[in-house]
């Protein structure tokens, strides 16, 4: 009983000693896209990035040789594939991002609080830096820039980006809008579609079209099957890895609506429009092509 | 500890050096490279009280943060944890006169997860280290513990089928909720069962002082009355003859057991069998004796659940299996012992 009193007070004690690391006065202070005030260091050069639209925005401003450590689901451009993996980018791995020893932690929003702030309180500096509109994505992407020492790759990247969105929007912006249903999954795994507050959302409206979860609340809507068969949208948009035409077809409610009838159905390479990075204007470009085949030329 | 005293304590540091040697090489192992002898600089220069006497030498920084920051506190947490399930699993035990018991006995896991689904599809954030996910989950495994006794209680005491029947009845309505829950917000479903696997991989310092103080009080508690709890198991009607106040030590040990058990479950998650198995273990060894059974339990529980998340950590590369996993493959074949050893006991 004694000894284990003692154990329990030096452990105790031990939690005392936990603050012992201020973080260095040199490097610069950045706001990252939830407010938080972070110090890094002026020129990291040791990156690790916890999303996958982080990973592409570091390769996208010439950075990609300073990443040490992505997360399993970081597969752009394919050189990511071959860095060392932390973890999932919902579950980092403390231990492989510590291998890593990284000066500078790009983080995306599906970080748990408590990995945060583990990571936090041993001196990482993380910034989160996944953006859930399409200013937040120019936002992130100058955040980026700048906490890597790219601002100036960062800024022509953004302006590149833009006017390459103002072009395409330019292609579809007088011709009559296609209502549209993003699919994220069907069936078991929920309808979810993505609602006005996503970038997805933007995405659709600059391409022509209107989803039809427009008036839906929220970044994610789990969509009634009635509420979709009302809607009727023409054209449906999924994930190439969720199948095609051929597995609607075969599915009740689904296999009502015009956009399956009249087989008005793409599978696309979802990455293209889901992660909020630099390859959204390709995204754009499929998706105009998509809702708008003649005005776009495709 | 009347018997062979000598031998007791000699059993009892031995376990102590066990354990603290165990979370000396918990800290040593990883796959961040920090050298061993770094290791112990660390450790040896961050010892309260003492560590500022002692110069051990230059170490690098990432064997600080790396040591210190990570795996220390998970290597702790880890002990505390394992040491508070086993202790609950014997009062509870000894409480219900009951081999299967375990501290997630009259509905703790249950209460837990639903408090914890609840939190997750809220999002409840956190605060102060600890998550908000583990403050619902031990609100709501105190909570039905305490709607559990309240049905079991009746004529002035509460009886033990009653107690068992409540806690089995009201868990599986929990689970029930929880898989309502988990239909309604399917996005969140992989979340929800990871939580409940139960795993130590985002221990924080602030949440092991919590536990350490919850185990602290818990222990104590529970080892005081010890003598009593050693009488009440010879029978309650014997034990009020003899003087007990059996339904307030009931009471008082329920209190206890569950308070470390939900602080537990809201700390890691669920995680089955050490509560059940290192309390059996340890009987083996010591006997029905609950003064024994208690120090007994807390420093091997400690240790088992210490060895099983050191190994769910290093076992895959990239992946870290919950530790609930390893106690679970490791728990249950010694449960199915249990079980066929009593039913050779019964017939």
């Amino acid at each position: 009983m004694k000894h284990l009193v003692l154990v329990l007070m030096l452990i105790c004690g031990t939690i005392g000693c936990q603050q012992e690391h201020p973080p260095s006065p040199s490097g610069i202070i950045v706001t990252d896209i939830r407010g938080r005030k972070v110090r890094i260091p002026s020129a990291p050069q040791r990156i690790v990035s916890l999303a996958p639209s982080n990973t592409e925005i570091v390769f996208a401003l010439g950075k990609g040789d300073k990443l040490v450590g992505v997360t399993n689901q970081c597969d752009y451009p394919s050189r990511a594939r071959l860095l060392p993996k932390v973890g999932d980018f919902n579950r980092p791995n403390m231990e492989l991002i510590l291998a890593g020893n990284p000066d500078i932690i790009l983080a995306g929003n599906a970080i748990p609080d408590k990995a945060l702030h583990i990571l936090e309180s041993a001196g990482f500096p993380v910034i989160i830096s996944e953006a859930l509109t399409l200013d937040g994505i120019f936002t992130t992407i100058g955040l980026i820039g700048k906490s890597i020492g790219a601002a100036a790759p960062a800024g022509a990247l953004v302006s590149d980006m833009q006017n390459k969105i103002t072009a395409i929007h330019a292609k579809v912006a007088n011709s009559r809008r296609v209502s549209c249903y993003y699919m994220i999954s069907y069936g078991k795994e929920g309808n979810w579609t993505v609602g006005a507050h996503n970038f997805i959302d933007e995405l659709i409206t600059l391409a022509g079209g209107i989803n039809i979860a427009h008036t839906m609340r929220g970044p994610w809507v789990n969509m009634d099957l009635e509420l979709l068969l009302s809607h009727n949208p023409e054209v449906i948009i999924m994930d190439r890895s969720q199948g095609g035409l051929s597995v609607l077809q075969n599915l009740p409610f689904y296999n009502r609506l015009d956009a399956v009838r009249q087989g008005r159905v793409y599978s696309i390479d979802a990455d293209l429009l889901s992660r909020p990075g630099p390859r959204i204007t390709e995204g754009l470009a499929l998706l105009a092509g998509i809702l708008h085949p003649m005005e776009t030329g495709e | 500890m009347k018997t062979r005293p000598l031998m007791h304590m000699l059993i009892v540091s031995l376990l102590l050096f066990l354990c603290l040697s165990g979370i000396v090489v918990a800290c040593s192992l990883g796959k961040a490279p920090i050298a061993f002898d770094d290791v112990i600089k660390v450790l040896l220069k961050h010892i309260p009280g003492i560590g500022g006497f002692i110069h051990p030498g230059n170490y690098p920084d990432i064997a600080v943060r790396g040591v210190l920051l990570i795996r220390l506190p998970r290597a702790v947490l880890s002990l505390l944890v394992g040491a508070g399930l086993a202790c609950a699993g014997a009062a509870f035990q000894g409480l219900f006169k009951n081999p299967m018991a375990d501290p997630y006995f009259v509905g703790v896991s249950a209460g837990a997860a639903f408090g914890a689904s609840i939190a997750i599809v809220l999002g409840v954030s956190y605060f102060m280290g600890i998550s908000g996910t583990g403050l619902f989950a031990f609100c709501f495994a105190l909570a039905t513990v305490f709607v559990v006794y309240r049905l079991a209680w009746g004529g002035g005491r509460v009886s033990t089928l009653h107690l068992v029947l409540a806690g089995v009845a009201v868990s599986a309505f929990l689970t029930a909720c929880v898989s309502l829950v988990m239909a309604l917000n399917r996005q969140k479903m992989a979340q929800i069962i990871s939580w409940t696997m139960g795993s130590f991989q985002y221990s924080t310092w602030e949440e092991t002082g919590i536990f350490a103080v919850v185990l602290l009080v818990g222990f104590s508690g529970m080892f005081l009355f010890s003598r009593d709890l050693n009488v009440m198991i010879s029978g309650e009607e014997t034990a009020h003859t003899l003087g007990v106040p059996v339904e307030r030590i009931k009471l008082i040990l329920l209190v206890l057991a569950s308070f470390v058990g939900s602080m537990a479950v809201a700390v890691s998650g669920i995680i089955w069998f050490v509560g059940l198995i290192v309390p059996h273990a340890v009987r083996l060894v010591t006997g029905p004796d609950h003064k024994l059974l208690f120090p007994y339990s807390a420093l091997s529980g400690g240790l088992f659940l210490l060895c099983a998340d050191v190994v769910s950590r290093l076992l895959l590369t990239g992946e870290q299996l919950p530790v609930g996993i390893i106690t679970a493959l490791c728990g249950a074949p010694f449960f199915l012992y249990l079980l066929l050893k009593n039913k050779q006991e019964r017939f």
